[in-house]
């Protein structure tokens, strides 16, 4: 029997991906495996994925400053952008999740027990799905810098956690997004940790004019790129 | 080249962050109702109380996501996947933590499944490490299988 698949992702090129084992991010010391990873081929398990429909987010999901009865202290910001694949053609109605410390540094988790204060009026979390073209938005607040425990004196740049779906198993992605012009960037590990500098620069948001909204909030621009597919179908 | 945006850890918060599909899953098109749990575990043998398991499998509605406990313990409601392309049912699985930096990928297939001996994928892994990839039945359509990022016991992780 030939069951026709989807068309497989291509490999991410070299230098995109940071490594598992990267020391100077602590972490990954014991939580890295030591023996090779096995060439798995693409199957119908990693070439499909769930979809989602209106029904998923909250009509408020996307704004984390209308989540509370008074807005959060910060700077007001609007995050929007596009999701495309490597090719460049639109990834639709994909869900796109966020989560960020508030405008001190400090995020709403229990693990977080840093002397920053909380705010009372934000989570620090948004979902949202992307439209018919790939676009989405969030108005949120500037993320505070924060201390962590890597080495001694250590302090995360702002940023946002970004978690998309994706077409398919194989083409999900998290990662983090950042703020142009942030001098903690050159010394963090995590940021750092992906080799290619240019493939760094691509988690840097933009500050953009189009985005900016007159008395409202400052606009910043954050495309993202997943895997693309190959041209031809495979054939089984 | 494709330009496309780097993976990051999703570091210590991601419970924050993680809010739809928590620890189930469900095949609209029925099945055998299981539940999967285990423990994530270190290099030391430690528990992993700050990450995620991912779970898919073809005709699902939504990912499985089964987020650590303060011990590593993870638990998962689902129904037994579909066999599909001559292999037997399984999940896919992607581990998401706190110094995780980027892909790390698995399977979970069933030790008592009578395809699972022959499955292709298995048969790709050197014998002496499928059995990190085959969770154990017990009683009431529980499984047991622990994940184990490093060391004795380590999981097989896939390079997809
Ligand atoms: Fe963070």
């Amino acid at each position: 029997m030939t069951t026709r698949l989807p068309s497989p992702f291509r490999r991410p090129p070299d230098g995109t991906h940071p490594a598992l084992d990267t020391p100077a991010y602590r972490s990954t010391a014991l939580r890295h495996p030591r023996e090779p990873l096995v060439v798995l081929r693409q199957s119908l398990t990693e070439l499909t994925g769930p979809a989602f429909g209106d029904g998923a987010v909250g009509p408020l999901d996307h704004d984390l400053t209308r989540q509370h009865a008074d807005p959060p202290q910060g700077q007001r910001i609007v995050i929007e952008g596009r999701v495309v694949d490597g090719d460049g053609h639109a990834v639709p109605h994909t869900l796109v999740e966020v989560w960020q410390a508030n405008a001190a540094g400090r995020y709403r988790h229990h693990a977080d027990d840093w002397a920053a204060p909380l705010d009372p009026h934000f989570t620090g979390a948004g979902r949202t799905l992307t439209d018919a073209d790939g676009r989405y938005r969030f108005v949120t607040v500037h993320p505070g810098a924060y201390p962590w425990r890597n080495h001694h004196n250590a302090w995360r740049p702002s940023h946002v956690h970004f978690s998309l779906f994706g077409q398919a198993f194989a083409s999900r992605l998290v990662t983090q997004m950042y703020f142009p012009g942030d001098p903690l960037l050159a010394h963090d590990p995590i940021f750092n940790a992906v080799p290619d500098v240019a493939a760094r620069a691509r988690m840097i948001a933009a500050l953009d004019w189009t985005l900016t909204t007159p008395g409202f909030a400052l606009g910043y621009r954050f495309d993202l790129v997943l895997r693309g597919r190959d041209a031809t179908p495979m054939e089984r | 080249m494709d330009a496309l945006t780097p993976f990051q850890t999703v570091g210590p918060y991601l419970r924050l962050g993680f809010l739809t599909a928590l620890g189930r899953m469900t095949r609209p098109d029925g099945g055998t109702p299981i539940v999967l749990t285990g423990r994530l575990l270190d290099g030391a043998g430690t528990g992993i109380p700050d990450g995620v398991l991912e779970f898919w499998a073809p005709g699902f509605d939504t990912l499985g996501r089964a987020l650590t406990e303060a011990d590593g313990t993870y638990r998962l409601e689902a129904q037994r996947p579909e066999a599909h392309g001559g292999g037997a049912p399984h999940f896919a699985v992607r581990v998401l933590a706190r110094g995780v930096l980027t892909e790390c990928l698995t399977r979970v297939y069933f030790a008592d499944d009578p395809g699972t001996a022959a499955d292709p994928v298995l048969r790709s892994v050197p014998e002496a490490r499928r059995s990190t990839l085959l969770a154990q039945p017990g009683a009431d359509a529980a499984y047991h299988l622990d994940v184990i990022l490093q060391g004795a016991g380590e999981t097989v992780f896939f390079d997809l």
